[in-house]
């Protein structure tokens, strides 16, 4: 067992799990999305991304890759929904909410390749 | 190589993920703590607010509390997160600094800078493995000829004695391990312009291991290396080593042949030492028998070869039965620097003695004690320390040997005129009548002075005019060359010694040796010489004066204007 991978794994999961949490839901109704969600998915990402670094094998450079552009959807996301609520005008609050929600809907999928190639890896480790 | 890069990423993991959980913790905190504004009424922060605060607040740039004067719970949870994000800065940037100080990073970046330099090297180069006393004479050396040499050290404090040797350019040099391919690839094994590879370090082992990998990597370049005991040279020599030299045997050699074949010898110190000794001094007689201090590997050596002549011996060696000394000898037990030792070895009647143990100071003593005994005697001290120098010097003995010295002078020959090597090594199949005849010739040319020696390839580089003369089928015989540029029937003082076609050696040709596209010519003589045949080599008007005694305009203008002048009847 290698501990390293399987505090990744937890990380990866973590990751994938929030995301999900924040974005399940209507899209249009800002009441589904629960802003504390995206906060803790964006520096689970962020963790997740930091522990990549220095792997030398290609699953390891992949897996840095799909996290790396779940962490740049997450961010857009976040930095929309401050825009959004301080200072953006009221009647663009709707649309700009829906647009996080699709950001984040795109960093699920890169989280999903992540815990996808995760399980793939681990499927191929024989002890 | 690129391990260090992932290394220091891998490093960083742990400091970021600090400041990320720290950044973030505070962030959340002043989210969910419940704030005030000016109307007392409750309000919370929301999350852009909350990360720009603990932006500048773990920053330490400290704008203040906004938007609204902080309520106690908020300054309390402040104070926790004002030292938490400083300890996660002076961590994170702690971290920071010591992998930018880490030395294998350094490394990286030295070795990176290293391999880059190697790479722009646009002139012929010789890789340069071990810069101890040899390989920093011999840089010094190439460096005087204008020679590009790149260095490989083991040793940091060599490194830096080459920073400060101050040589007229730039030598890229590495502290690093020699034997590691890696390394050799990056000192420009493969690069096409590299000569030959040196192999100096004082480790046989690692010599070896140098040469097989350069043997490996370029199988056609030139490998040298310096070697200490038979095993190993048999073992270079085994994959095709080009030279491989033992200070010990070849000084060896050269004092059994001052005794043996004295006229040998000094055709040897007239080509190959600056230095002129008389002719006479071949007759100074030193047959007879000598003393060899000390069994080690000098003394295995002469002794080797004594035997071969048959020329007498007296060993003084303080273990005889350790070094291993056959019982056929003639042995004292001793160090030699007492004199009852050297009484009972029969001083009175030898004719020379050779100090030859590891130790300088009892070598020194050996001698002093000797020439007490008997000052006539001749004398040959081994110097093993580099420092020593001066004190050797100062003793005056007839020879020193030194192996760095001995290591750094035939390299130089074999870089600088590999043919003079040929030329002599190939002398020892000529007898001792044929030397002095040699010598006898030589001296009638140079009348006493200093004997110089220069070669030359036959090709449009070095020697164009001749080049073009045989391109056009016309015969140029070797005499030609060295007629005087402005009068033909001049000897200059110039005699080939040696021509190397197609690896076939013709020692001495006759003057009408016709010479031939790709021939490489040895010629000894005096510096004047060179310089006035240079002219017939190079220019064809001057070659073909010595040729036929015809003087030829050379510009396009007077050739038309004789041409048109002779067609005339």
């Amino acid at each position: 067992m290698n501990s390293e991978k399987v505090v990744f794994a937890f990380f990866i999961l973590l990751a994938a799990t929030l995301n999900f949490g924040f974005f399940v839901g209507a899209v249009h109704d800002s009441g589904h999305h629960n802003v504390y969600e995206l906060f803790a998915a964006l520096v689970i990402s962020l963790i997740a991304t930091v522990m990549k670094f220095g792997d030398r094998t290609h699953m390891g450079a992949v897996l840095l890759a799909t996290s790396l552009v779940a962490d740049l959807q997450l961010i857009i996301a976040a930095f929309v929904w401050g825009y959004a609520v301080n200072v953006g005008e009221p009647e663009d609050l709707q649309s700009m909410l829906t647009s996080v929600v699709s950001l984040s809907a795109g960093a699920l999928l890169a989280n999903i390749t992540s815990v996808v190639l995760l399980v793939i890896e681990t499927v191929t480790v024989r002890r | 190589m690129n391990y260090v890069a992932f290394l220091i990423m891998r490093r960083l993991r742990a400091p970021l993920i600090t400041l990320i959980v720290i950044w973030s913790i505070a962030t959340l905190g002043y989210v969910i703590i419940p704030g005030q504004d000016n109307d007392g009424n409750a309000v919370r922060m929301d999350f852009l607010h909350a990360f720009y605060f603990v932006s500048y607040m773990g920053t330490t740039i400290g704008f203040g509390e906004i938007p609204y004067a902080f309520t106690p719970a908020q300054r309390l949870w402040s104070l926790f997160t004002i030292y938490g994000t400083v300890i996660g800065w002076f961590y994170s940037i702690g971290a920071l600094v010591t992998i930018f100080r880490d030395q294998s990073l350094l490394n990286l970046v030295r070795r990176t800078r290293f391999s880059y330099r190697v790479a722009r090297i646009r002139e012929p180069f010789y890789l340069v493995c071990g810069y101890g006393h040899t390989g920093s004479a011999l840089v010094a050396d190439l460096a005087e000829h204008g020679v590009q040499t790149v260095v490989v050290d083991i040793d940091p404090q060599r490194i830096e004695a080459l920073e400060l040797d101050g040589h007229p350019f730039d030598i890229p040099v590495i502290c690093a391990n020699a034997s590691d391919p890696d390394v050799l690839r990056d000192a420009g094994i493969e690069h096409p312009r590299c000569q030959g590879v040196l192999c100096l370090t004082n480790d046989d082992h690692v010599n070896l291991y140098v040469a097989i990998a350069s043997k490996l990597l370029a199988p056609e370049r030139v490998v040298i290396s310096r070697v200490s005991t038979r095993e190993y040279a048999a073992n270079l020599a085994s994959f095709g080593t080009d030279h491989i030299i033992d200070p010990f045997e070849t000084f060896a050699d050269y004092l059994t042949n001052a005794i043996v074949s004295p006229f040998h010898q000094l055709v040897y110190n007239w080509l190959a030492s600056p230095v002129h000794r008389s002719l006479d001094s071949a007759h100074r007689t030193r047959q007879g028998r000598w003393i060899i201090c000390g069994y080690g590997r000098l003394g295995k050596a002469l002794q080797k070869r004594f035997d071969v002549h048959g020329l007498k011996s007296v060993i003084i060696e303080p273990d005889p039965e350790a070094r291993e000394v056959s019982e056929d000898y003639h042995v004292v037990t001793g160090w030699g620097t007492e004199a009852a030792t050297l009484l009972e070895a029969d001083i009175r009647n030898s004719v020379g003695i050779v100090a030859g143990t590891p130790d300088d100071a009892n070598n020194l003593s050996i001698v002093m004690t000797a020439r007490e005994l008997k000052p006539s005697i001749y004398t040959v001290a081994r110097q093993n320390r580099q420092s020593n120098g001066p004190i050797f010097k100062a003793a005056k003995m007839d020879q020193i040997m030194n192996p760095s010295v001995i290591i750094a002078q035939r390299i130089m020959f074999l870089i600088k005129t590999p043919l003079l090597m040929l030329f002599l090594d190939s002398l020892t199949n000529e007898s001792e009548e044929w030397c002095e005849t040699l010598l006898k010739r030589i001296d009638a040319m140079v009348q006493g002075r200093a004997v110089e020696s220069w070669s030359f390839t036959i090709d449009q580089q070095q020697a164009p005019a001749v080049f073009e003369c045989l391109r056009r089928a016309e015969p140029v015989a070797i005499q030609v060359l060295s007629a005087h540029p402005h009068d033909r029937h001049v000897q200059l003082p110039a005699l080939p010694l040696l021509v190397l076609r197609d690896k076939v050696i013709t020692l001495l040709p006759e003057p009408d040796f016709p010479l031939r596209i790709d021939d490489q010519v040895l010629f000894c003589g005096l510096e004047r010489g060179r310089t006035q045949m240079l002219w017939a080599v190079n220019n064809q008007n001057v070659l073909r004066y010595v040729i036929s005694g015809y003087e030829g305009g050379g510009g396009y203008l007077w050739k038309t204007l004789l041409g048109r002048h002779r067609a005339r009847p």
